[in-house]
């Protein structure tokens, strides 16, 4: 069939007295089609082109409109002329006949065409009704607006982080804007969103050039609170109408990288905006991937020392013990570039490194550890240090100090969780035979019944005894770098 | 933090060289270690009285196994040093970590481990003069850190011969100072300006002891007269 005329063309852009700014939005949106789908949509109803309902056949069938073989058609021609500059360029092509170019028309004369930004954490002094301030690493800051037209492509280009216990309750919303052509008002809303929900329908008002500023949104039923920590690409397929009976149509689909938290992440992490200790999606993607479905924080906490010392990226310093990712303050972005498979500040890893590792991500989902030693100078049983699969006492039988990432006052009262060695976890773990335990949630004790204290130091004067808490002058949380 | 007892005193009885040898902005480019190629630095402290850089080489062609991660902190004065490799140690889980004589020896005072793997010298720290150092293999494969130790040792305390530089970024030149008996004198009012685009300076004096106050360079002297002193820049690349 051949296709429309350049003149019926001209004719009917006279004729509807169509503006300058909708033929630019059509040569925007053929311009920037990623591929004939995107133009074609989902026939006969959905899509970003509909059909013109006073013009054609009157029905759906012989009506359709644009679909994917005449869509690239279009874009071949689109290649050919290395862009469209108008269009009238449209002329001549093969299936592209004046019904469906009075479709373009229609659907873009009066219409919402963009969505220009999305601002999930609105209000930065609370995160009951929205999302938590963020930065991407100790170097970046988080994207702002989260999602933004032409920046936000991937997924991780748009995060949101949503803490669970401060949301619960609360009824949760973000904004976003939105342009429009020969629109005063139109409803808005977002199918899908996974286990974000939908995005409530909303009115939303533009005003003469088109812009709406930022409108307030509601998720409609958010449902990730049942499912504990976690970290989950989310797309959100954007429609508008006029009025209730329209049909609604398609404005584009935006997707998402959310994370979510059992509760707002402590300390080192903190909410002050322009702080470099602000929740860092980097270590999100760690942290809540490692502690995915945990619904408690010991849960998390546990996840996260089981999933560091499995993770096969690092192993114990057996030379000297040293701390290599900071002392004063944590490397934590050294260590994610291991993790990530990256050469970091290399494999080993003492106590320290490994306290620090564990409880800064397992703070960071909302768990409420901290750094702290004990010692001094102690004997010791067996154990299988990180990164190895044997059982050894290392230095000649004794170490200096011990640090794990710790409860509460870090107390014989407190539990621990130490991802740097696995104790045996047998009746006698002074002798073989040997049962690898990793000390997870474990009360340290106090030499009297079996254990973390006893698992880790034989039942003596130089051992046991000698293996005391010391959180008067060890008990922190780095700062992270 | 620790109860093992370092002596600091007898450390600083020890240090006598690096009392009257001062690196300011030191920093390794990347040609410093044949063989080895320079992965990564970065910054782990900078603050008013330490900045401590970190530095990961790997051996060319062992694909990660054998790698070397060197930190490097500079401090105001060589005690400050001392306090450095003091707090190293404490954060060391080892006990018996050895004092660094013989074939470990290196600086004003160091200290050595040996791999249990390999029976090599895996780790070495030491002071000289302001700056502390700490050498550990962290790959799989333990390495023999003792020449990276003498290597960065000699960078850091020996004065090169004019004729024997081959780094063009590189000057060397003695100034005569006239100094008062234990009195301060500046050699350098701005220690940021010394070297210029963030370059390195090195200062050997015959005697006495070099120490930064604000940011001034000063140098005390037992003894008055004038005073020779060696001074080596590196232009920066800043």
């Amino acid at each position: 069939m051949a296709g429309v005329s350049a003149s019926y063309i001209t004719g009917r852009l006279a004729a509807e007295g169509t503006t300058a700014a909708t033929i630019e939005i059509i040569l925007q949106f053929l311009n920037s089609a990623t591929s004939a789908a995107v133009i074609a949509g989902i026939e006969p109803q959905e899509g970003p082109i509909a059909d013109d309902p006073a013009r054609g056949f009157g029905d759906q069938v012989r009506d359709y409109d644009i679909g994917v073989p005449v869509a690239q058609r279009i874009i071949n021609r689109r290649t050919a002329l290395g862009g469209f500059t108008s269009v009238t360029q449209l002329a001549g092509l093969s299936g592209f006949g004046a019904d469906k170019f009075n479709d373009l028309l229609f659907s873009f004369t009066r219409t919402v065409y963009e969505i220009s930004a999305i601002q999930f954490n609105y209000n930065t002094s609370t995160v009951t009704n929205d999302a938590l301030n963020i930065r991407s690493s100790y170097s970046t800051p988080a994207p702002s607006p989260s999602w933004q037209k032409g920046v936000s492509l991937q997924y991780r280009d748009s995060p949101v982080v949503y803490a669970i216990k401060e949301t619960t309750g609360h009824t949760l919303a973000f904004r976003a804007a939105f342009r429009a052509n020969g629109l005063s008002g139109a409803f808005i809303r977002a199918l899908g969103g996974g286990r974000l929900g939908p995005v409530k329908e909303q009115f939303v008002s533009f005003d003469s050039a088109g812009y709406s500023g930022y409108e307030t949104f509601q998720l409609e039923n958010p449902t990730f609170r049942s499912y504990g920590v976690n970290a989950y690409n989310i797309a959100w397929r954007w429609q508008w109408r006029v009025r209730a009976t329209d049909t609604w149509r398609d404005i584009l689909i935006t997707r998402h990288r959310a994370y979510v938290v059992l509760q707002a992440p402590t300390l080192p992490w903190t909410q002050t905006l322009g702080s470099t200790s602000l929740p860092w999606t980097d270590a999100l993607e760690i942290a809540c991937v490692w502690a995915a479905g945990a619904t408690t924080r010991d849960l998390a906490a546990q996840r996260v020392t089981e999933r560091y010392n499995g993770s096969g990226r690092v192993s114990y310093d057996t030379v000297s013990g040293a701390t290599m990712y900071g002392w004063a303050s944590y490397n934590l972005t050294e260590m994610i570039e291991r993790m990530n498979g990256g050469i970091g500040l290399g494999e080993k890893v003492n106590c320290t490194d490994s306290a620090n590792t564990v409880s800064t991500l397992a703070n960071l989902l909302g768990c409420d550890l901290w750094q702290s030693r004990m010692g001094y100078s102690f004997d010791l049983n067996s154990m299988i240090a990180i990164g190895y699969t044997t059982w050894a006492v290392p230095f000649n039988g004794s170490f200096s100090y011990h640090e794990v990432a710790w409860k509460g006052a870090c107390t014989v009262a407190e539990n621990v969780f130490d991802g740097c060695l696995k104790v045996d976890g047998d009746a006698d773990p002074t002798s073989a035979p040997r049962t690898p335990l990793l000390p997870v949630n474990m009360l340290f004790g106090d030499c009297t019944a079996m254990t973390y204290r006893l698992r880790l130091c034989p039942p003596t004067a130089g051992g046991c005894d000698a293996c005391q808490p010391q959180p008067g002058t060890t008990r922190q949380r780095r700062p992270i770098i | 933090m620790v109860d093992i007892d370092y002596d600091i005193e007898d450390w600083a009885r020890e240090t006598t060289l690096g009392r009257r040898i001062f690196n300011h902005n030191y920093r390794m480019r990347g040609n410093e270690l044949r063989g080895w190629e320079l992965l990564k630095q970065t910054t782990m402290q900078d603050g008013p009285q330490i900045g401590e850089r970190v530095y990961v080489w790997q051996r060319k062609g062992s694909q990660g196994e054998e790698v070397i991660r060197i930190s490097i902190s500079e401090l105001h004065h060589w005690r400050l040093a001392l306090e450095q490799l003091r707090a190293q140690l404490s954060h060391s889980m080892r006990r018996d970590i050895a004092r660094g004589g013989g074939r470990a020896a290196a600086g004003d005072v160091s200290f050595a481990a040996d791999g249990p793997k390999s029976g090599a010298v895996a780790a070495v720290t030491f002071t000289r003069g302001n700056v502390c150092v700490s050498i550990s293999s962290v790959g799989s494969h333990e390495v023999d850190v003792r020449p990276v130790a003498r290597g960065l040792d000699i960078a850091l305390s020996e004065l090169p011969q004019k004729k024997a530089l081959k780094d063009r970024r590189q000057t060397v030149t003695r100034r005569a100072v006239a100094v008062k008996a234990r009195r301060g004198t500046p050699l350098f009012e701005q220690l940021s300006d010394a070297a210029p685009g963030g370059g390195w300076l090195k200062v050997v004096a015959p005697d006495g002891e070099l120490s930064r106050e604000g940011d001034a360079l000063v140098y005390v002297s037992p003894n008055a007269g004038r005073k020779r002193v060696g001074i080596v820049i590196a232009r920066g690349m800043e």
